[in-house]
């Protein structure tokens, strides 16, 4: 008598839908375990307790072991010059274990200072490897990526990588272009170290992911079309409290809003808190995106000030260092490798804005502030459209900040965004931010810079960079 | 992911279960995302307690997924999210409405009765399957399956008897269904 209610496009049961049944299983069974020892008392609960430090340190301090399987011919030595044709001689798949060169990597996710996980190209197609000691060396995972992922163009900067843990992570790729409102959303997560993935199928796109701890958040929606113009769309959160094994969609960020998406457009995800966030709807929408925000752990979110305008209106980044501290730099029409930028600056989460930098004056880091009380943000390099996984802003307090705008060099700043300058230890490195790489830090001082073809370079004093492996 | 394998049997019942505890859940919630980690979640609470549920697994699974998919639609009220106001395209659901009265006639019947409503009138079973699966004679079936609709037809009805899925489409005692074999 409920047939009228059916789902017509209902979709069948497969070998991932099983995989994902065993495995939340697993996930119920061990919690059951856990707590049969608990209520065992003594010294059961002492060991229980045990445990449960033994996992904190294992997924957020101490590092855990190199990657299992039978390492390579060549594995367990540093990468040397040429590493990189001999990587791309080994034969597909990538057996587990055998080195990976840092020059093959196209981003990098660390979870720590110490566990890293990396895309990097090999014949045309993605592998996962790791690294356990800060990314000097370098390991294939084995196992299999997503095909969606594996198959990707490397060129095309298809995928984006986060790990909480080393052995927690998450997999998503950005909407294909012309592809968004019809496509499944695309997240994978995997808790065994990236051997293998389980995939979330969201209702829509999955844009942005960001996860503390085992408490994961994913936006998704139909805001994009990757190439012209979606109306009515949405953008929702959907999220996770085990690490990715179930996700819950709960709610709306934007239920129902016309915008105007440009191909290459982001929709972004950054987490101050557990409980506090943004969402960046860039280059959608008047005036030039839409900015949200979150106090209750994504149960309600509240419209803000978005400051982009024209002619900053092609696409924005944002980056946060605290609770209220918001950096935005919002991209306009580009030519020839520059493309205008402004920098914005809030301190009070997203209500007021002000213009610390831009580049309105002549390309060129000689240039001087256009105007009193703005900087100037070179030209050089673009911020939009967006290249999946390549995030060109790292914040690490109110004063101090990282640039790598795609083709652009990395520029630093530590006066809050009013002057800019080159990276000393990374200039002439050949860092160009033409090929997939990315900028990520793990706190105010520990960061890397990796670019395909070029290599990896590593700070843990936010001052001095030195390059890992070849 | 690393998993253990499979209880005996499990697998080769896999497919129909799952479809069973997506098709309760959907019927519910409405959305396939939702639908699918009710019934994913349904599933791998039987493969924990397969010993005990394989000889009955469709009842308990069609059970359970249908408790799952009411909680999550409490949460959701809860949270405001979801379920009210203008929607974009993938909750443009002509029978969002009648969904939220079901979950929410569902989460007030008592527990047997909602147990036979489930079984008979959300997994679409036979009074003869649904008495088996709990274990009682299909008398007692037809009993609280008669009491359990006339509590659904009564908050259904409640809302507008026009729309689509409303009143009109819960069958009357002795008429619809109800007593169908």
């Amino acid at each position: 008598m409920f047939t009228h209610l059916d789902d017509p496009a209902a979709p069948a049961a497969d070998e991932e839908q099983l995989r994902a049944v065993l495995h939340r299983a697993d996930r119920l069974a061990a919690a059951r375990s856990s707590r049969h020892r608990l209520l065992a008392g003594g010294s059961a609960a002492v060991l229980f307790g045990a445990a449960v430090l033994a996992g904190v340190l294992g997924s957020g301090g101490t590092p855990a072991g190199p990657p299992q399987g039978s390492p390579a011919p060549g594995a367990g030595t540093a990468p040397e010059a040429g590493a990189a044709s001999a990587f791309d001689r080994v034969p597909d798949p990538v057996p587990a274990g055998t080195a990976v060169p840092t020059t093959a990597l196209t981003g990098v996710a660390f979870a720590g200072a110490d566990h890293g996980f990396g895309l990097a190209a090999h014949r045309g197609r993605l592998v996962l490897a790791s690294t356990s000691d800060g990314g000097a060396h370098w390991r294939a995972v084995g196992g299999r990526l997503p095909s969606a992922v594996r198959s990707a163009s490397t060129s095309a900067g298809t995928a984006e990588l986060q790990f909480t843990s080393a052995t927690t992570g998450y997999l998503w790729s950005g909407p294909p272009a012309g592809q968004a409102g019809k496509a499944d959303g695309a997240l994978w997560t995997t808790d065994d170290g990236g051997r293998s993935w389980l995939r979330f199928r969201a209702s829509r796109m999955v844009y942005d992911v960001g996860a503390i701890g085992s408490d994961a958040w994913a936006v998704v929606g139909n805001c994009l079309t990757g190439q012209t113009t979606a109306t009515g769309c949405s953008l929702r959160l959907a999220t996770s409290t085990d690490g990715g094994a179930v996700w819950d969609e709960r709610g709306w960020i934007v239920p129902s809003w016309s915008g105007t998406g440009r191909q290459g457009s982001q929709v972004a995800l950054a987490r101050a808190t557990p409980t506090e966030a943004y969402v960046v709807a860039a280059g959608v929408g008047q005036p030039a995106g839409l900015l949200m925000s979150t106090d209750d752990g994504g149960l309600t979110w509240q419209s803000r000030t978005m400051p982009c305008a024209a002619p900053f209106d092609m696409g924005a980044q944002l980056a946060v260092s605290g609770t209220d501290d918001l950096w935005l730099v919002c991209g306009g029409q580009g030519t020839a490798g520059n493309q205008m930028k402004a920098l914005y600056r809030s301190s009070d989460g997203g209500a007021s804005w002000r213009l610390a930098a831009d580049s309105t004056g002549p390309h060129g880091f000689s240039t001087p502030p256009p105007s009193a009380g703005v900087g100037y943000l070179p030209a050089q390099g673009y911020v939009a459209p967006y290249t999946a996984g390549h995030r060109v802003l790292a914040v690490a307090s109110p004063t101090t900040a990282w640039l790598f705008a795609d083709r652009g060099q990395v520029v630093e700043t530590t006066d809050g965004g009013a002057t800019w300058r080159p990276v000393r230890d990374l200039e002439g490195a050949g860092l160009a931010g033409g090929a997939p790489g990315n900028l990520t830090f793990v706190s105010g001082t520990t960061g890397w810079v990796a670019e395909e073809g070029v290599g990896l370079w590593h700070t843990v004093d936010g001052v001095r960079w030195r390059r890992l492996g070849r | 992911m690393a998993t253990t394998a499979a209880p005996d049997g499990f697998e080769a019942a896999f497919p129909d279960l799952f479809a069973l505890g997506y098709r309760v859940a959907f019927r519910i919630l409405g959305d396939g995302g939702d639908a699918e980690d009710v019934a994913q979640e349904a599933l791998a609470r039987a493969v924990v307690r397969w010993t005990a549920v394989q000889d009955r697994a469709g009842g308990w699974v069609a059970r359970v997924a249908a408790n799952l998919a009411i909680d999550r639609y409490r949460r959701r009220r809860r949270s405001g999210s979801g379920w009210s106001g203008p929607g974009p395209d993938w909750v443009a659901d002509r029978y969002q409405p009648e969904r939220l009265d079901l979950a929410r006639a569902l989460r007030r019947l008592p527990r047997r009765q909602r147990e036979v409503v489930v079984l008979r009138y959300l997994a679409d079973w036979s009074e003869q399957d649904v008495a088996a699966s709990l274990g009682c004679s299909v008398g007692t079936v037809k009993s609280h399956g008669a009491r359990g609709l006339g509590s659904l037809r009564r908050a259904l009805s409640d809302g507008d008897p026009g729309r689509p899925g409303g009143a009109a489409a819960v069958p009357r005692e002795g008429v619809g269904d109800v007593h169908a074999p």
